[in-house]
């Protein structure tokens, strides 16, 4: 936590500081000499022909898509840095945008759990796929990272919906801010209306029929309801994709914290409250599982999500459990691995066309050679070990 | 009166020699002044006339302990001797043919220590090894030294530079001699001093016998110096050459394995290398594509960036980087030992795939070298190895 914190201040400093920055150089549409960028903006689009090579995304697309999480804290400062958020096309979001081209979307939804290493770049596909579903007219139920909601609670109080079970106030209503955000204008084309009654209190009530967004608004202004709205909202959007009046798209990422033995978040009598006690957690559990359709979940699955005495293995077994396992099984596993010569070499290229990587020895064969060994190929690693602190 | 005098009687019939000391003593003889006194003293010790006459005090007594000294010596030569044919008898072996090397050994096997430093253990060497040498008597009986340079307080040093200019005058008259002959061109076979250096200060205090300030050490060396580039310096090549040493070449402290071929006939090779209390074992396969394992798993078992790099410092600086696989085991506590270790053994195994000049630079580096550090002992009355408690002034 606190190493990030500082990169996060040392980055902007640098940023206003460095003479030969990046910002010199702006990033144009229209750059195609360079072998390691692309033209193709809509992610719709990438194909196996633009793998390894950076896509930029709009400072307006960025806003709208990744403003509530979604991009990794230091890759976000290193964007800004950098003058410019680019993404590298790589294999896992490629084959996934494939199969989500090619999905029937009749049958129940298929689920997709991205694994690898920490580090390996798997936020970094999972946002690659939220651009994607933006773009392609999905409607998207993102969770950036789900320990946030278990790890780092602010407040959890007993729920006003389901006895037994905890609400997030304060997470809740972040999270309706973000759903608004990424899917705002869909919604209000879509026109999603609500087929059930909620009573919220003796005086609150959204009557059967009502939009969506009004049961989004009202998550965003009582905190106290803001779970149960999602709970109520997710069920819709679940409902409303079955009967076809719109595509859904789940990204979560960090899924097996659902699954997690702890939590932040004691009670009274000094017992943990674990994350299945969440009201959160069953509304996530009740979308991925499949027994809706015309959609897709994509989730991910990391060792950094779970308390270090669980970080083993990265494979999905050991880190969903058994419940985890069962509730996703079946599911198609994506790899994500470290970079190849071709990847690492493109990434190497960005960083030095940004001036970033500002030695000479790092344009010859031996420094990158040394970079790459030093780093194993490891993206995180590398993006650590160009960084100036 | 009478007791007075037969106590006089008594020492002069049994401490006869010691009378005669005590007679020429200087106080005795400077009470009396008059010179008839003295030479009637003289009279009377007839026996003992001119030797005993200016022996001085300081003197008999510095007589005495030389004497003493070699008494001394003799006798633990002796015994040493004497030692020597017991602990042949008791090993079996023949007294006639029982070497130092056979005495250390059986001294080794009856008397096992488990003494850290080896001067605290048992041994048994020649009185020249153990006992300092000293000088033999410098003057004589009367007091006359025997070296005419003895009151430089350093004979034998200044001694030792006479002869050299002494040497350098006739070296230079062969030289006028050839150069007179015609025949100055025929150079001498040259004196060949490579791989040779002056011996230490502490090497030439000991055949002097002489301690030496630092400036009269570099001055001899300057002087041997100037004489070993004497054209015709080689007619006195042993004279020089009892004042340098061998220097030990590099070859042979260093041996380098050879390369084995493993199933699949690629090229090997397995170093065990330690640091610091860790320990490694690395096999470096050539033909390779630049894998690196570290207890099954790859670079990055190592977290922090400078043991990433230790690493790949061995490969890097030989180029090797992309071209062998580096298979290393390691064990111990900490990780600065363990990446030392595995660059050690790393560097020790690239010997093998790099040519001479490289491993020359390597050796340059540091990198062919085992680093000895340890860490230092906590001692007490101090909270850390060299950290002191806050020291207050009362």
């Amino acid at each position: 936590m606190m190493r990030y914190l500082r990169t996060c201040n040392i980055l902007r400093v640098w940023r206003r500081f460095s003479s030969i920055s990046a910002e010199s150089v702006p990033v144009t549409e229209s750059i195609t000499n360079d072998i390691f960028r692309t033209n193709e903006s809509n992610p719709v689009n990438h194909r196996v022909e633009h793998n390894s090579r950076f896509y930029s995304i709009s400072e307006p697309v960025k806003k709208q898509l990744f403003a509530g999480g979604g991009l990794p804290k230091e890759y976000q400062s290193l964007s800004e840095t950098l003058n410019g958020l680019c993404i590298m096309v790589r294999k896992p979001a490629i084959e996934l945008i494939h199969y989500l081209n090619k999905t029937n979307f009749d049958a129940p939804v298929l689920r997709y759990v991205l694994y690898g290493k920490t580090g390996v770049g798997k936020s970094l596909s999972l946002a690659h796929v939220v651009h994607y579903g933006s773009s392609a007219g999905f409607v998207l139920v993102h969770v950036p990272w789900v320990p946030k909601w278990f790890q780092y609670v602010k407040v959890a109080t007993p729920s006003s919906v389901h006895a037994n079970k905890y609400d997030q106030p304060i997470e809740a209503v972040e999270w309706l801010k973000h759903f608004s955000t990424q899917n705002g204008h869909l919604l209000h084309k879509l026109e999603l209306k609500t087929s059930n009654t909620y009573t919220w209190s003796k005086r609150e009530v959204t009557a059967e029929g009502s939009p969506l967004s009004e049961l989004i608004d009202l998550g965003l202004n009582r905190a106290k309801y803001a779970t149960g709205c999602i709970v109520a909202l997710l069920d819709e959007l679940k409902r409303a994709a079955s009967s076809k009046q719109c595509r859904l798209l789940v990204v979560i990422d960090g899924f097996n914290s659902f699954f997690s033995p702890k939590s932040n978040v004691i009670r009274e009598d000094k017992s943990m409250v674990l994350p299945s006690d969440f009201l959160l957690t069953d509304a996530l559990l009740s979308l991925t599982r499949n027994d809706w359709n015309n959609g897709a979940v994509v989730v991910s699955v990391d060792p950094s999500a779970h308390p270090p005495e669980l970080r083993e293995s990265p494979l999905p077994r050991y880190l969903l459990g058994k419940t985890g396992f069962e509730h996703l099984d079946p599911f198609v596993p994506i790899e994500v691995q470290n970079y190849n010569d071709k990847e690492f070499r493109s990434q190497i290229d960005y960083y030095i066309e940004r001036n970033w990587l500002q030695q000479p020895k790092a344009r010859t064969d031996n420094g990158q050679a040394e970079l790459s060994f030093t780093s194993g190929k490891h993206p995180y690693s590398l993006m650590r070990l160009v960084a100036p602190y | 009166m009478a007791a007075l005098r037969e106590v006089l009687i008594f020492n002069s019939k049994c401490f006869r020699g010691v009378r005669s000391y005590f007679c020429s003593s200087p106080a005795f003889q400077y009470s009396s002044l008059s010179p008839n006194n003295a030479s009637s003293n003289v009279q009377k010790l007839d026996f003992e006339e001119s030797d005993t006459k200016r022996i001085s005090k300081a003197m008999k007594s510095y007589m005495e302990r030389a004497k003493i000294h070699d008494n001394f010596i003799k006798e633990q030569l002796h015994q040493y001797n004497i030692g020597k044919r017991h602990l042949a008898n008791m090993m079996g072996k023949d007294p006639e043919f029982f070497t130092q090397h056979d005495v250390n050994e059986a001294i080794r096997y009856l008397f096992p220590s488990g003494l850290y430093d080896p001067r605290a253990r048992p041994m048994m060497k020649h009185p020249d090894e153990i006992y300092p040498k000293r000088k033999a008597a410098e003057f004589d009986m009367n007091g006359r030294p025997f070296h005419s340079l003895f009151y430089t307080s350093k004979p034998n040093y200044y001694n030792l530079l006479h002869d050299l200019a002494v040497k350098f005058k006739q070296l230079d008259n062969h030289e006028d001699k050839m150069i007179y002959r015609g025949i100055q061109d025929q150079q001498a076979s040259e004196l060949f001093l490579f791989g040779t250096d002056w011996v230490s200060k502490e090497s030439v205090e000991s055949v002097l016998l002489e301690s030496l300030t630092d400036s009269q050490y570099s001055n001899l060396i300057k002087t041997m110096e100037r004489f070993a580039q004497h054209r015709y310096a080689v007619r006195e090549k042993n004279f020089i050459m009892q004042f340098r040493h061998q220097l030990a070449a590099q070859t042979e402290i260093q041996k380098i394995p050879e390369l084995m071929r493993d199933e699949s006939n690629r090229p090997f090779t397995t170093f065990s290398a330690r640091r610091k209390r860790s320990n490694a074992t690395v096999k470096v396969i050539g033909e390779g594509t630049g894998l690196i394992s570290i207890n099954g798993e790859d670079i990055l078992y190592f977290k922090r960036k400078q043991d990433k790099e230790q690493i790949i410092f061995p490969l890097e600086f030989c180029n090797m980087l992309g071209k062998v696989d580096v298979v290393a085991t390691c064990e111990g506590v900490g990780m600065s030992g363990r990446v030392g270790s595995i660059r050690l053994a790393i560097a020790m195994c690239l010997r093998c795939f790099v040519d001479a000049e490289t491993i020359e630079r390597m050796r340059l580096a540091g990198l062919l070298s085992y680093d000895p550090r340890e860490r230092e002992r906590k001692k007490p009355g101090q909270p850390g190895a060299r950290e002191k408690f806050t020291w207050k002034k009362r």
